[in-house]
């Protein structure tokens, strides 16, 4: 979860008085982020469109960076930061993050037009699921980030 | 409301999944097959493994009674509006014996005044982190270790009012139908 070289991130350490809950949850980063089918930029689009979205900072600093070290340009960053019309990002990443932000924000909103679009887009089942919770990941580690108070590493 | 993900009941060719879903159900979470918010995850066993040891270790280990946990679920899931999630944990409170006016408390009445103090107090704070995570203050923190929670507990507490909204998300997304 990027941070220092050789040091975890505020996020990681916050839960290491509870190492069973952090087990837990890196589970999931290693799954949906690590692993996974989906590209690791637009998986990063995501999580920062999600922080945005939920105002939350650290999460905001801790992606933008990821993306910055993947090469992407500052402008569709700032597009996924701050644009709810994502103009600078292209069209199927664009409906993937938008997919996300519905699914964050109020996930009874999502509707079977919404699966169509992605289908259309070629994507599968399974990398339907991983946008769904790669979201529902998003808004958990933008709450745990907000409640715990942790500062931008 | 089309179907949105195959819910995978068979695993005789995946023993992946089958191992996963004889784990689900050996701690009750289904009869002859996982719940439905199981099972629609089985087309992505990777994902699944993952929120399966994400429940686990919040919902059914932890240092915090069973009961309380649920109870946060059936709260959050009423204030969000997800039938699934509440009426799966309004069963597991029932089945653990949990009187019928506190249950019926947590759907109908705002202030919880079915529920003792201590547990409300727990509610109340797992609420504003599913709700308004911003909202919640070094007060809060402090009214939970007044009443004897752990700064451990208190953090099981907070992941419980995030994971809660989790499940629900996928309950929403997934478009489940109620087992």
């Amino acid at each position: 979860m990027g941070g220092e070289p050789d040091v975890p991130n505020n996020l990681i350490t916050s839960l290491s008085e509870r190492p069973d809950l952090l087990a837990a949850t890196w589970e999931l980063f290693k799954r949906l982020v690590i692993g996974g089918m989906l590209p690791p930029t637009v998986k990063e689009m995501i999580f920062m469109a999600i922080a945005a979205q939920n105002d939350c900072r650290y999460c905001s600093v801790v992606h933008t960076k990821a993306l910055e070290a993947m090469g992407v340009p500052s402008d569709v960053i700032r597009s996924c930061a701050s644009d709810p019309e994502l103009a600078q990002v292209p069209p199927p990443q664009r409906a993937m993050i938008k997919f996300g932000l519905k699914t964050a924000r109020d996930p009874k909103s999502v509707t079977d037009e919404g699966f169509r679009t992605l289908r259309d887009y070629g994507l599968s089942d399974g990398e339907i699921m991983e946008v769904t919770m790669l979201a529902a990941y998003g808004n958990l580690l933008d709450t745990w980030a907000d409640v715990s108070g942790i500062s931008p590493d | 409301m089309a179907t949105r993900f195959e819910r995978i009941t068979r695993t005789e060719s995946n023993p992946e999944l089958e191992s996963l879903y004889a784990d689900i159900m050996e701690t009750g979470f289904g009869d002859g097959v996982p719940l439905n918010w199981f099972t629609s995850q089985g087309g992505r066993p990777d994902i699944l493994t993952a929120t399966w040891k994400l429940a686990k270790a919040v919902l059914l280990q932890g240092q915090l009674p069973p009961t309380i946990k649920h109870m946060i679920i059936v709260k959050v899931a009423t204030l969000n509006q997800c039938r699934y999630c509440a009426t799966v944990h309004t069963k597991a409170l029932e089945a653990m014996g949990v009187p019928t006016e506190i249950i019926d408390g947590l759907t109908t009445d705002l202030n919880l005044s079915e529920v003792p103090p201590p547990q409300r107090a727990i509610l109340e704070f797992a609420v504003k982190v599913a709700q308004q995570p911003k909202s919640v203050t070094d007060g809060d923190f402090e009214r939970l270790h007044e009443l004897g929670l752990s700064e451990r507990e208190t953090m099981e507490v907070a992941m419980m009012g995030a994971f809660a909204n989790f499940l629900n998300t996928w309950a929403d997304v997934s478009g489940i139908p109620i087992d």
